[in-house]
């Protein structure tokens, strides 16, 4: 995993000292048992459940644990790259899944269709009245040129 | 003949947040350049893109380039995907407050705010380093863009940090909790309104909470400019703008 993860992101977790930093700068440490430090550490011991268990998709990406590394490891790097291993492996999640439909079929994406295919419309009902709003733009979207649609799909699987 | 630019506007900008495009364009061509809008452009394919494989977002980032060069948007999203994919991009704030100057922003002021603003930056125009626009952890030049219109810039904790949008469809109520403390936290600061610098920071805040209006920055610089109300398209706005 660890040799995966460097040729996607470049990424050398090696150098990871257990310093803590990044679980202690981050906004969503402890969301489903989620800390960047201890995925790192468990990658470290070939822990298969790292990848199992998706905790590295509640990583908002948000980069701050990665300017604040005083290894020089992005962790949101190293998220991404487990990603990629899992997509290798199992094919896209659903949130995945419903942004490459929409990518491939219109080379925008429409964000409110979107959230529709991977939630669900009960999801909308606790917010109703701007909901109905949000439907409602739904129905709107950008038209990418037709030349640029058909590289967009040699580009998008 | 006046400079032309090229913006991007992003997937949502055709969508959820069209007053930000409209305002951005409105300020673009008051402060004299001819705008061209890449609306036909595909998307930069957004952090899940990547999240699938990231020589996607490589190649749509190249792609992009190769069509219209260095482009500017006003979606810190897209301006990260596009510069994280290997391609040139600039953010609209940058692109005010450093290239076009501060100076010739105040020139065009004709209705100072008198108002006190909470300027979000959230995270993807900051970090990672290669791609800030200004510090990652300590940036001032929203606060200063502010002060050009004549607004008073507002401190508060959740400045620079995330709005919950990159988990919304994962951990959607996580990422609920987070946009409420954002507006919250700038609530609690004193703010009157809090502004953004990226579609999806505008959509969460505005859609996932009801505490205080939430604009694009983009339209404060308009009104100031001296555009009325009206031309800021708010009905499209989620919370309530007017009292
Ligand atoms: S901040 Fe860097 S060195 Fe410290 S625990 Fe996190 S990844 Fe390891
Ligand atoms: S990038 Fe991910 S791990 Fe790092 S601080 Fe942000 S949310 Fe936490």
């Amino acid at each position: 995993m660890i040799e995966e993860i460097k040729s996607i992101s470049g990424q050398d977790v090696n150098l990871c000292y257990q310093c803590g930093e990044c679980s202690s700068s981050c906004q969503v440490a402890g969301v489903d048992g989620f800390y960047p430090s201890v995925l790192i550490h468990r990658i470290k011991l070939e822990d298969p459940g790292v990848l199992d268990e998706r905790k590295f998709e509640v990583c908002l990406h948000c980069f701050l644990c990665t300017v604040r590394c005083p290894q020089g490891i992005s962790f949101p790097d190293v998220a991404t790259a487990l990603s990629n291993i899992w997509v290798k492996r199992y094919g896209p999640d659903r949130v995945e899944r419903a942004f490459l439909k929409e990518l491939r079929e219109r080379g925008f994406i429409n964000p409110v269709r979107v959230a529709l295919s991977a939630l669900g419309l009960h999801s909308f009902k606790s917010l109703s009245s701007k909901a109905l709003k949000l439907m409602r733009a739904s129905s709107r979207s950008g038209k990418v040129r037709e030349d640029l649609l058909k590289e967009v799909r040699e580009i998008v699987p | 003949m006046s400079p032309e630019v090229s913006y991007y506007p992003g997937c949502t900008g055709t969508t959820t947040e069209r007053a930000y495009v409209k305002t951005a364009l409105m300020v673009l061509k008051d402060l004299g350049f001819e705008v061209r809008l890449l609306e036909d452009l595909p998307c930069c394919g957004t952090l899940e893109a990547e999240l699938v494989d990231v020589s996607i977002t490589k190649r749509l980032a190249s792609l992009i380039n190769r069509e219209a060069g260095n482009v500017i948007t006003g979606c810190s999203g897209c301006y990260s995907n596009i510069k994280r994919g290997g391609g040139e991009a600039t953010h609209l704030l940058h692109f005010l407050v450093k290239e076009v100057g501060l100076s010739e922003v105040k020139n065009r002021v004709k209705r100072p705010l008198r108002l006190k603003v909470a300027p979000y930056y959230g995270c993807q125009a900051l970090r990672p380093r290669f791609l800030a626009i200004d510090d990652p952890e300590d940036p001032k030049i929203f606060e200063e863009l502010l002060m050009a219109i004549g607004a008073e810039p507002v401190e508060f904790d959740m400045r620079i940090k995330c709005c919950g949008g990159p988990i919304s469809l994962r951990r959607p109520l996580e990422a609920r909790k987070m946009a409420e403390e954002v507006v919250k936290s700038a609530n609690m600061a004193g703010a009157e309104v809090v502004a953004t610098m990226c579609n999806l920071c505008h959509f969460m805040l505005d859609y996932y909470t009801n505490e205080m209006p939430v604009l694009h920055f983009t339209q404060l610089v308009a009104l100031a400019f001296g555009h009325p109300f009206e031309e800021m398209d708010f009905e499209e706005h989620y919370n309530r703008v007017l009292r």
